[in-house]
């Protein structure tokens, strides 16, 4: 049995429960299934947009997501135009050493860590390009494109089990790091004291980000990756009032933009879903900055 | 390389707290301490003075366990007979985070001990505790306040609410006062002379004012690069060793006069054997 058909048995008591759902496009299977991927991406990575924020690693996520374009190249090199599996865990793989090299530096080095990632990030994209017009003849440009511009509308139900396995660790990291990053952010020697090994949480992080965004690129896109875990999580810090509330509301932002954006794109017919969906998110953080001042917080 | 120790209920010199012995620390090929040999007396207020770049915030973290360290650094048995590991706290001097963070001070009571994640909520045994350490040091009308928004003085306030939580027997503060206001000053040392009150709880403070220092110190440590001078602040607090220390000549606002005359008898000379006269002339 292919990963497929096994992920269409899992899903589809979850797929029926989806088709009677009040909204519109649900008749139709991909859609369903988009919906279902941008719900599974949109809230991942908001939690850890809670962090991303906090380190302030905006540009290093961004980084990490064009990185995406080259773990493609190089995964298309390696395992072929077909190879949908292989390409992606080559995307991650790819994603994961460029995060924690960039850790790494970042801690070694001593240039700002934007420098850092300005010198890392411009590097790994150069590296793609050269890749895709060395291989050129083999297919690759073709292949690219979901993964630059997103392909919600093409995930197959293996695609969804996928985003539902990924989510798994962000959601138990989160359990056991949410107290614990939050004092890193606080300070950091007063976490070593409390016994808590920012070193290794601090790498950790960074490897969970590399891997979601690049788990998430085929759904949003390589280019608009960022604004899913940044808007949520900068428009949750403007209304919370307190540490937990802050996960809460960037939950409830990313669910809103992935629904909002999901259908909107549809009822469009032509508008691409992944940036719709990073509009929405967009329009919140606005609107989160007007009540924010409103208020006087 | 270095092969230091830190050893919590370690058997020491009788009314010693802490035990410093051939401490050094290389950091990037330069030599923060060298030999830095110092005991910390039990139940008082010691205070770490020194200029800039002497190693006092590096001797604090070496004694944290965070740095790589050559020679020994015992924190002494707390029981009645000399066993018993003690609990060592930490005030860190501020925070580093974004005022807009929306994170309230009872969450940052509750972060550091609670191991359910706070999206789940503060456990209540937890807030209670947070509510009570907060009280003990007059902030209890801050509890659900944003980080962000409170003023120096009152944010080194929960910081010392902070360490509270879990009842230390030895509190380590860096640079508790700088960036705090007169009053907030005072209010703050008298909170940290509140909890040495009892006897049992030592606190070592890492300070820049000689002044403060002089006022309510019962020991000093006097640290550049090594230790220069050790002792009650009327020896330590000599022109000389703040010469040594500091390479100007210092006043401080009558350590001796406040400690062993009180102002009643201020035309007699200063037991402490030096000159007040020569103090106060910056070279």
């Amino acid at each position: 049995m292919s990963f497929d058909s096994l992920a269409g048995q899992l899903l589809a008591p979850l797929d029926d429960l989806m088709a009677v759902l009040p909204l519109p496009g649900m008749e139709y299977g991909w859609h369903r299934n988009a919906l279902l991927a941008a719900l599974l991406v949109a809230p991942m990575c908001a939690t850890l947009g809670i962090q991303v924020v906090t380190f302030r690693m905006a540009f290093f996520s961004d980084a990490v997501a064009h990185s995406a374009y080259t773990g493609v190249a190089l995964g298309i090199l390696a395992f072929g135009t077909h190879a949908t599996v292989g390409v992606t865990l080559a995307m991650m793989a790819f994603g994961v050493l460029v995060g924690l090299g960039v850790a790494v530096l970042r801690e070694r080095s001593r240039q700002a860590p934007d420098a850092v990632i300005g010198v890392v990030f411009p590097a790994v994209v150069a590296l793609g390009l050269v890749v895709t017009a060395l291989a050129s003849d083999r297919g690759l440009t073709a292949t690219m494109g979901p993964f630059l511009f997103g392909d919600v509308l093409n995930m197959t139900a293996g695609d969804v089990l996928f985003l539902a396995l990924l989510a798994v660790p962000v959601f138990v990291f989160q359990a056991a790091g949410y107290n614990r990053l939050l004092l890193i952010g606080l300070n950091p020697v007063l976490a070593r004291t409390r016994g808590i090994r920012t070193g290794v949480w601090s790498a950790a992080f960074a490897a969970l980000v590399a891997l979601v965004v690049t788990g998430s690129v085929r759904t949003v896109g390589v280019l608009v990756v960022g604004g899913l875990l940044v808007a949520p999580a900068a428009a949750a810090r403007n209304v919370a009032r307190s540490a937990g509330g802050m996960f809460w509301w960037a939950l409830v932002f990313s669910t809103i933009s992935a629904v909002v954006g999901v259908e909107l794109a549809f009822v469009l017919k032509k508008a691409p879903t992944g940036p719709v969906v990073i509009l929405c998110a967009t329009v919140i953080y606005g609107l989160s900055e007007a009540w924010r001042s409103a208020h006087k917080r | 390389m270095p092969s230091g120790t830190i050893s919590h209920g370690a058997a020491c010199v009788l009314g010693h707290a802490i035990e410093i012995e051939g401490v050094s620390v290389r950091l990037d090929g330069v030599n923060i301490l060298e030999n830095v040999n110092a005991g910390v007396p039990m139940g008082k207020l010691s205070a770490l003075i020194g200029p800039n770049g002497a190693g006092k915030t590096t001797l604090l973290m070496t004694m944290l366990g965070l740095l790589p360290h050559q020679g020994a650094v015992r924190f002494c048995g707390c029981g009645p007979h000399g066993s018993g590991v003690p609990r060592v706290g930490y005030v860190p001097q501020r925070l580093d985070f974004d005022r807009a963070a929306p994170i309230s001070v009872l969450d940052f009571m509750c972060v550091a001990i609670q191991g359910r994640p706070l999206f789940l909520g503060r456990r209540r045994s937890l807030s209670r505790r947070g509510r009570e350490a907060l009280a003990r040091v007059g902030a209890e009308k801050l509890a659900e306040r944003p980080l962000g928004r409170l003023s120096g003085g009152e944010l080194q306030r929960v910081l010392l609410a902070q360490v509270l939580l879990e009842d230390p027997h030895v509190i380590l503060l860096d640079e508790p006062v700088s960036g705090v206001d007169a009053a907030g000053e005072q209010l703050f040392l008298d909170l940290v002379r509140e909890i040495t009150a009892p006897g049992e709880r030592t606190v070592l403070m890492v300070s820049h004012d000689i002044s403060v220092v002089a006022e309510r110190a019962e020991h000093v440590i006097a640290l550049n690069r090594s230790v220069v001078a050790q002792g009650p602040p009327r020896e330590v607090l000599s022109t000389e060793v703040l010469l040594e220390l500091f390479g100007v000549r210092v006043h401080h606002l009558g350590a001796c006069a406040d400690r062993d005359h009180g102002s009643a008898a201020p035309a007699k000379p200063c037991s402490c054997g030096h000159d007040h006269s020569a103090e106060g002339k910056q070279p």
